[in-house]
């Protein structure tokens, strides 16, 4: 059967059958981009080619284009997303005590919000060290952002952004109760 | 195989063209080597018609056929990954594909129709070759693909790619 394109699309590749296209793509080199920019020029190829897989993606993100461009792959978003996306535990390749291995590594944008029904992976307050700095996922604002302890020892739980702008006396009512409740 | 005397084939393209081939360059067309075994041998003078293919595109195949006439057999597992893996391409065959693209694809539905494997492989890894390293806007300029992806599907491809580059 014939690509489905109507009219003729004046692409002799958009109008090739099916299964040549198919063939075409197997050539493609396992690489990145390999055959996923192909994805990216129009609709019909974008839902021929299929999305890149996890197993796929932690492939990728070991070759040259990825090594060079410090992308690393989230197994919560399946994207190549530059390092700074990423939470310091989550950058080591082999698993030890407290850190992450490739298999498990999500972004910090994965870890905040809910994913297939699982709660955020980091909860309100919870502390993420992103490129040597302490984040926090705020508990006013529930973004995540530079942890306000890094300006002021005592505040704790709050990002930047909340603490400076934000009413001060309102987060820190917040944190006390946090800590009242334990 | 002493026996195995030579014979002409003669091969009919859709515009009426007659070519005569060896019956040994024809036979790596699947198809008609198949056809053959069908027929008997009795049916070797008559002319085998090829209503999918011209002549200006014909010619261009059994060239091939010609220059690879004495190629081992392709092994039959079709799930041979080797085959898969690898752009690299003949030095002859890189110097036979290089022909306009409409003539390439031409080939490419030639040797699909004509059931010649190893042929469809360099003609498909041609593409494949066209196509890899390049941005989605050089692959689209390449092919004359026109870009029909709404505002938010862009949006939608950009947060997936925010790597790249080349937008």
């Amino acid at each position: 059967q014939m690509a489905p394109n109507n009219t003729t699309s004046n692409s002799p590749l958009l109008d090739l059958p099916l299964e040549l296209q198919y063939e075409i793509i197997s050539h493609l080199p396992a690489d990145f981009p390999g055959k996923f920019n192909l994805r990216r020029t129009c609709r019909f190829f974008y839902n021929l080619v299929p999305k890149p897989t996890h197993p796929e993606l932690l492939v990728i993100e070991r070759q040259p284009y990825c090594k060079i461009r410090n992308l690393l792959a989230c197994k919560l978003c399946l994207r190549l997303r530059q390092r700074s996306n990423f939470g310091d535990l989550m950058l080591h390749q082999y698993p030890a005590w407290g850190k992450t291995c490739p298999e498990d590594r999500f972004c910090v944008d994965c870890g905040v919000k809910k994913v297939d029904h699982w709660p955020p992976r980091y909860t309100k307050g919870s502390v993420v060290k992103v490129m040597g700095k302490t984040h926090v996922v705020c508990l006013k604002c529930g973004k995540i952002g530079v942890c306000a302890s890094t300006c002021k020892p005592t505040v704790k739980g709050h990002c930047v952004g909340c603490f400076t702008f934000g009413n001060v006396s309102t987060a820190i009512v917040s944190i006390s109760s946090q800590f009242a409740n334990g | 195989m002493s026996e195995t005397k030579i014979q002409k084939l003669t091969l009919v393209a859709n515009d009426g063209n007659k070519i005569e081939v060896d019956r040994q360059v024809a036979e790596k067309s699947v198809l008609i080597k198949n056809m053959l075994d069908d027929l008997g041998d009795e049916q070797m003078s008559t002319e085998v018609p090829i209503p999918n293919v011209n002549d200006t595109v014909l010619k261009k195949v059994i060239e091939w056929c010609e220059h690879h006439k004495n190629d081992p057999a392709a092994p039959q597992d079709d799930d041979s990954d080797s085959r898969k893996k690898t752009t690299d391409i003949d030095e002859w065959d890189q110097k036979f594909m290089q022909v306009d693209q409409e003539m390439l694809f031409e080939i490419i539905l030639a040797s699909n129709y004509l059931d010649i494997k190893p042929l469809l492989d360099v003609g498909c890894k041609t593409v494949a070759n066209m196509i890899k390293g390049k941005s989605p806007e050089e692959i689209r300029k390449t092919f004359n693909i026109t870009n029909d992806f709404t505002p938010e599907e862009e949006e939608q491809i950009r947060r997936e790619n925010e790597w790249a580059e080349d937008r």
